[in-house]
Parts: structure tokens; C-alpha cells; sequence
């Protein structure tokens, strides 16, 4: 009899365990998180935007669309981030024709390139308004721009080499584009702050493309054509990283010092470490934030500025520090 | 066992049970595995359905422009036509997108692609419109903007495929993950359900064979003797009927082997008497010789008192010592009491007295050897020989009913309620125990010896009644049923 209930237990024992296997194993099969289905769940948005950008994986511009996103967020609307993978004016353009074909409902773009003028007027044949953000078009008189007054920060810049500096002092310049208006502005007004003192030599100007080793290159290539350089200004967020490496490269002994772009990690970095001498530091998210209240307003039939500057400062070792 | 009592179904239903027990775990096994299958197959088929879909929008679209490229081109009516069924065809697929295809995560790339489309159909309506009405400048602007759309679309294609491949592929790796899940489940299942047929095979074969088990061990135990073992369980199923036969059988056993010995009872009383009877077979020949000569020289001799009562106690001794196995009539024992009688008359003289009255119908009665002439002698012993006065015995005999009726009475010292009771239960309970109660005076025989024999040889109890009280005399009374001839046998 004792057996008995020995071999009863080990049967319920063994049909209880496989029962609870198996409706175990039956609860995972149901925990499935199938697709929703079609027509499910769609997200009902007033409006529908687009920001186009010329470098997507850039941070600075990934900034730029955050605060674009949480504008859109506040006011129920979409935007979707668009971009080529390096600066491309021709493939920028063709995504602003798909913006158009797609019939959103505003489109935000840097102003790259004067060549953006013709697809930009179709947009606003089509109804769609168009803003610039963070880069302008060379003399553009209509179409509203928010970002930085980049000729204004070059001049900030400019001035403070001249106050820093003394006797004659030869300048080296690296800019990402030569073709890219924002970052000629930028050049113009630091050339226009300099221009007051005629100890000021800019002994050349090249343009990195937008690449760090580019950058690199140039850099010590102008080192070795003029030793005596003693100021870099670099005019786009790698430029500076570039210069520095070129810098290092040429192993120079005296003291050089650069005027950089943008808060890039790695620019405050070198910034800590006394390899760049000043920032101006740019506020993206603030320019994408703007640029999305702006689009909804002339959306809504509201003027707006032509011109909405983003507020842009010089820091240096001391402010990172603090 | 308990599980024999729950489960008193007959073994036909167990098996019926069992089955359809066994078929529901299997048939539910494979209702499931099939569910499964179609399930995955429905959900592998819903997203192929998903690309097929967006392959006909892009191919139609390509299409529409296609017909309106060749309507621009050959400006025939046909084509126009043809143009118009792919625009229509593009419409209905557009549709069917924007209902199938569009969901949660792609809603915003979809509603682009669908504006892609839109636009693309205002372009080439426009185009076409403009070419009817011969404004060349506009319909050519307007191909090239449509074929500018095409490529468009077919990118967006491209990428609404990646999209969805790359969502797909999440989904995919879930439903391949399910797929094991289901697996383990089956497994698991199958598991469960080859436990539980062993366990109801294990229930199965115990109701079944616990029974037997139990009837094996019992008729092993009757084949040893015991025959008085505890009751088998008599369950309702076919193993429960040969319990309640074996039971029945095994209870008319124990009667008939009751029955066995308390004939071989009667045989060893038989034998008992027989032995004490060839103890007193002293050399009977020289006795009955002697006893003779004595008489025929009390004869020659004048003295006729010796001689008679020389006769009578050697009839009595031949009579005591004869055929021990057989009935005799009521008369041959009234015989020799008379000669017992004159005996003891020869030695008591006038202070005993004997009456006997039995009726004619009596006296053929058969009954067991030496019944009356030791119930006589007690009398004597007992109640007259102690008793100082005049003594009478009387045997009367008469019919009652079915029954002749023996009363022996004498006027003695009688006997009190113990007594009497030690003799009554004496011979129904205990074997008589024949010595015991002989004196010197007696030939041998007990009263209880004779109580017991008359039991066995009749078949009866209580037929014996005792009626005495001290000092009042004893009156003995047998109640002998008329037709014993039949069935008294000692043998």
C-alpha cells in the first residue's frame, strides 16, 4: 500500500509538472507582440514637416532636429529628418523635390547653396512654406532664416583675435566649404573685424570638405608653406578637431593658437586641454525649436522675422571649466 | 482498496472511458499542432501579402506613366483609353495600400509615398490635359515632372521595403521564437499526455487486477482451510460477481464441513460405547456359563427365587452386552427393565414398587439401545435407595400428536434446580463423559449418556424435560417423535 502512494504521488507529480510546462510554454507562444495591424493606432498629426539637412549623422545637426521634435511634440505635428550622408547639393535638392511630391506641409532646410532657389519657389508655388535654418542663402530677401547671425560670429571671433594678438600676426584659415554661404559669412565678418588693423596677414584659406583628415591635411600643409602662422580659425565643427591634428603633426614649438566652431564633445575636449583657444559655441536645438514655432505660424497665416538670430557666445578653457 | 470501491463501473465502461479519454488527448494534440501551423502560416503569408501590395502600387505606377508616355507619343484613342484603366488601377491599389499597408510605424513614409502618388496622378492628368489642349510648353514640363515622381516613388518604394523588412525582421525572429515555444509546448503536451495514460493505465490495470490479486489470495487461503477468512469486497463490475460467487461458495463450505463433523462426532460417541461395552465383556461366555450352571443347581436345588433372578441378570447381562448398533423396540427395553426390576425387587423387597402403563401403539417404537434401563437404574440410585419409605417407579407411556411421550417417575428424594441444570447442559454441551457418574450400584451407563445419545440419534434438543424438586420425587419426561423408525440410524 505504501508503494502504492509512492507511485500515485510520483504520477501527479509528473502531471502536474508537464500540465505546468506546458501552459508555461503555452503563455509564452501567446506573448507575441505581432505587428500592428494595418489602419491601427495611426498617429493623428495637424501638420506634417520635414527638416532637411545636409550631413545627417552630424551631431550638431541631430541637436538641431531634437529641438525641431520637441517643438513638434508641443504643437501635435510630425517632422521627419532628412538628409544626405555628406554635403550634396544636388541629392539636398532632389530631397526637397520628394518633400514637395510628398505634399508636406512645411520644410525646413539649410541654405546651402543658391542653387536650392528654383526647387525652393516650386514649394512655395505649391503652398508649402520653406524655412532656413542654422545656414542662409546669399542674399536672400524673402525667405525667413533662423540660426546664428554667422557673419556676426565671425566677427566676434575676428575681433577677439585682434584683441588677443599683438604686433604682426599671420592667420590661417580651414573652412568646411567654400561653396557653403553660412561658413563664408562666417569668414567675411571675421575678415571684416580684422581688416581694422593692417598687422592682420590671412596668409591662405582652404577648405577641408567637411572632413577631419581633410582638415589635418590642410593644416600642415599651410604650416609648412607659412611657419609663422599663429592663429587658426576653423569655420566648421571638424575644422577645428583638423587643425589640431595638423597642429600636432607638425610638432611646432611655438604657442598656435585656434579659433574653432561648435561644442563638439572631442572641440571641448581639446578645449580643456588648452589645444584650442576659443569656441563659439552655436545653439542648434534653439534654431530647431524656432524653426518649427515659425513654420506653424506662417502656416497659420502669422508674420513672422525674416531674420530670427539663435544667440551664439565665445567660451574658452575658463567657462568649460567651471 | 479504495480506488476498487470509487471506480465500480463494469470493465466494458473502464475500457470505453479509457479510449475515449486517450482519443480526447490526442485528437486535442493535434487539433493544436495544426492551429499552430496555420498560424504561422497565416502570419508568414500577411507579410508577404504586405510586399505584394507595395509591388503592385510601384508597378502600377509605373505603368500609368508608361500609358500616358505612349499616349503623349501615338496620341491614339486606345491608348488614352489604356491610360485611363491604369490610372484607375493605380487608384483602387492606392486604396488598398492606404488600408492594408499603412500602419502605426510607417504611417508617415506611407502617407508620403501616397502623396508621391497622388502627386504623380495630378502630374500626368495635367500633362494629358495640357496636351489636348495643344500647350506644349506645359505638357512636356509636366512628363518630366512625373517621371521625376516616378523615380521618387520607386525609391520610396525601396525604402518602405526596407522598412518593413527590417520591421519584419523583429517580427520574423518572434514568430520563429513562438515557433520553438510551440514546440516546447507540444513537447511538453505529449509529456503530459503519456503521463496521464500511464496514470489511468495504472488506475486501469489496478481496479482490474487488485481484485483478482485479492480473489487469488482468498481462494489460496480456503485451498490452506481457512474458510472463515473476512468477506471479499463485491464490487459492481464483472470481477465483483465472481467475489459475491466465491463468497457464497466458501460460507456453504464452512456449513457442509460443520455439518461433517458433527456426524463424525456422533461416530466417536458410537466407538466410546462400544469400548466401555468390550470392557465390561469380561469373558461373557464363562459368565453367562457360569451363571446358567448356577441357576439349573439353584433349580435342582428347590430354590426357584435364586433361579429367577439368576435368569434375569444373566438376560439383563446378554442384553447389556449384545448388538450395540442397533435400534431396538420400546417392548425389548421394557423387558429388561422388568428384569432389572426383579432384581433389584429380589433386594428391596416390598419397599420398592414398579408400575409400568404404556399403551399397545407404543410399544413397536424403535429407539437407541439400553435408553430406558439406565434412566430406570438412576431412578433407583438416586431417588429410591436414599429414600427411607415406600418407593415407587412408574414408566407410563403414551401418544401425543406426532410424538410418544416416556414419563419415568419415581416418588424419591428428587433433585434441586442445579442438579437438574448440570445434567440437562451437560448432555446438550459437553461430551458425556460416561464414567463419570457411575457408582458401584449402576451397570454403567449415565443419565447423560443417554440424554446426548437420544439427541444424536433423534436430531433434536430440549426434547428431554426434568420435572423434579427436592424431596418431592423426579419425573423424567422424553418426547420421541412417532416415525423414528426412518430416520434413526446410529450409523
Amino acid at each position: 500500500m505504501k508503494q502504492n502512494y509512492v507511485i500515485l504521488t510520483v504520477f501527479i507529480l509528473g502531471i502536474c509538472l508537464s500540465l505546468m510546462f506546458t501552459f508555461h510554454f503555452f503563455l509564452r507562444t501567446l506573448d507575441i507582440e505581432a505587428p500592428t495591424a494595418a489602419g491601427e493606432n495611426l498617429p493623428e498629426a495637424d501638420y506634417h514637416f520635414v527638416l532637411i539637412v545636409q550631413e545627417a549623422e552630424s551631431k550638431y545637426l541631430l541637436e538641431l532636429f531634437e529641438g525641431a521634435q520637441d517643438a513638434a511634440r508641443e504643437r501635435g505635428a510630425t517632422i521627419e529628418y532628412w538628409g544626405t550622408k555628406q554635403t550634396n547639393i544636388e541629392d539636398h535638392i532632389k530631397l526637397i523635390e520628394m518633400a514637395i511630391a510628398a505634399k508636406v506641409d512645411g520644410i525646413l532646410t539649410q541654405g546651402l547653396s543658391n542653387e536650392f532657389e528654383a526647387v525652393i519657389n516650386k514649394a512655395l508655388v505649391k503652398q508649402i512654406p520653406v524655412i532656413m535654418v542654422d545656414s542662409d542663402l546669399d542674399d536672400n530677401d524673402d525667405l525667413p532664416y533662423v540660426g546664428t547671425d554667422n557673419y556676426h560670429a565671425g566677427y566676434e571671433l575676428g575681433s577677439a583675435v585682434l584683441t588677443e594678438t599683438e604686433g604682426e600676426t599671420k592667420i590661417g584659415i580651414v573652412t568646411g566649404s567654400i561653396l557653403a554661404n553660412n561658413l563664408n559669412k562666417r569668414i567675411q565678418g571675421f575678415l571684416e573685424a580684422i581688416s581694422e588693423d593692417d598687422r592682420m596677414e590671412v596668409v591662405s584659406i582652404e577648405s577641408s570638405n567637411l572632413s577631419k583628415i581633410q582638415g589635418a591635411e590642410k593644416t600642415y600643409q599651410m604650416l609648412k608653406n607659412h611657419p609663422d602662422i599663429s592663429i587658426f580659425f576653423g569655420t566648421s565643427a571638424l575644422d577645428s578637431l583638423g587643425i589640431s591634428e595638423g597642429i600636432k603633426k607638425m610638432n611646432a614649438a611655438r604657442q598656435i593658437r585656434v579659433y574653432a566652431f561648435d561644442d563638439l564633445e572631442e572641440t571641448v575636449a581639446l578645449l580643456k586641454a588648452g589645444e584650442i583657444h576659443a569656441i563659439m559655441k552655436q545653439e542648434p536645438y534653439e534654431m530647431g525649436y524656432t524653426g518649427v514655432h515659425s513654420l506653424i505660424a506662417l502656416i497659420q497665416g502669422n508674420d513672422i522675422m525674416k531674420d530670427f538670430y539663435t544667440p551664439a557666445a565665445i567660451i574658452k578653457k575658463e567657462d568649460v571649466e567651471k | 482498496m479504495k480506488s476498487s470501491k470509487r471506480l465500480t463501473m463494469p470493465i466494458r465502461k473502464k475500457f470505453t472511458l479509457y479510449f475515449i479519454v486517450f482519443f480526447f488527448i490526442l485528437i486535442s494534440l493535434s487539433l493544436f499542432s495544426n492551429f499552430n501551423y496555420n498560424q504561422t502560416v497565416h502570419q508568414y503569408n500577411h507579410i508577404q501579402e504586405r510586399f505584394f501590395l507595395l509591388n503592385d502600387v510601384s508597378q502600377k505606377s509605373t505603368k500609368t506613366y508608361e500609358a500616358m508616355d505612349v499616349f503623349l507619343n501615338k496620341q491614339l484613342a486606345t491608348d488614352y483609353e489604356q491610360y485611363r484603366n491604369s490610372r484607375q488601377a493605380l487608384v483602387e491599389a492606392k486604396d488598398l495600400l492606404k488600408e492594408k499597408f499603412q500602419n502605426e510605424h510607417n504611417y508617415t513614409s506611407t502617407k508620403n509615398y501616397l502623396s508621391m502618388i497622388d502627386s504623380l496622378l495630378e502630374e500626368s492628368d495635367t500633362a494629358i490635359a495640357a496636351f489636348l489642349a495643344d500647350d506644349l510648353e506645359v505638357y512636356s514640363s509636366r512628363q518630366k515632372e512625373a517621371f521625376m515622381l516616378i523615380g521618387f516613388i520607386q525609391d520610396q518604394t525601396l525604402s518602405l521595403l526596407n522598412d518593413d523588412l527590417s520591421m519584419f525582421q523583429t517580427y520574423y525572429d518572434a514568430i520563429n521564437e513562438r515557433n520553438d515555444y510551440m514546440q516546447l509546448t507540444l513537447i511538453s503536451m505529449t509529456a503530459t499526455a503519456l503521463v496521464s495514460g500511464l496514470f489511468i493505465t495504472y488506475l486501469f490495470s489496478n481496479s482490474i487486477t487488485a481484485p483478482i490479486y485479492q480473489l487469488t489470495e482468498t481462494a489460496r487461503q480456503v485451498s490452506a482451510g481457512e474458510l472463515d477468512g473476512p468477506k471479499l469486497p463485491e464490487s459492481n463490475d464483472e470481477i465483483g460477481f465472481l467475489a459475491q460467487t466465491f463468497n457464497k461458495m466458501r460460507i456453504d463450505l464452512a456449513n457442509n464441513v460443520r455439518q461433517l463433523k458433527e456426524k463424525s462426532e456422533q461416530e466417536k460417541l458410537l466407538k466410546e460405547m462400544e469400548l466401555k461395552s468390550l470392557q465390561s465383556q469380561i469373558n461373557p461366555h464363562f459368565l453367562f456359563n457360569t451363571l446358567n450352571t448356577i441357576s439349573k443347581c439353584a433349580l435342582i436345588d428347590g430354590s426357584e427365587k435364586i433361579y429367577k433372578l439368576i435368569n434375569s441378570l444373566s438376560k439383563m447381562l446378554r442384553y447389556n452386552l449384545g448388538s450395540m448398533d442397533k435400534p431396538v423396540t420400546l417392548s425389548d427395553e421394557i423387558n429388561v427393565v422388568q428384569d432389572y426390576f426383579y432384581i433389584q425387587k429380589t433386594r428391596f423387597e416390598s419397599r420398592v414398587r414398579f408400575v409400568v402403563n404404556i399403551s399397545k401403539e407404543c410399544l413397536s417404537l424403535k429407539i437407541p439401545v439400553l435408553t430406558l434401563q439406565p434412566l430406570v437404574e438412576n431412578a433407583f440410585i438416586h431417588g429410591i435407595e436414599p429414600y427411607e419409605q415406600q418407593g415407587l417407579i412408574e414408566i407410563e407411556g403414551y401418544t401425543e400428536d406426532q410424538f410418544i411421550v416416556l414419563n419415568i417417575r419415581d416418588n424419591g428424594i428428587g433433585m434441586d434446580f442445579q442438579t437438574k441444570q448440570r445434567i440437562l447442559n451437560k448432555s446438550y454441551h459437553t461430551s458425556p463423559n460416561i464414567t463419570a457418574n457411575a457408582s458401584g450400584h449402576s451397570t454403567g451407563l449415565g443419565l447423560t449418556n443417554v440424554l446426548k445419545r437420544l439427541e444424536l440419534f433423534y436430531h433434536f434438543q430440549h426434547r428431554v424435560t426434568i420435572d423434579s424438586e427436592a424431596g418431592k420425587g423426579t419425573m423424567i419426561q422424553l418426547m420421541l417423535p412417532k416415525h423414528s423408525e426412518e430416520e434413526g440410524s446410529y450409523v
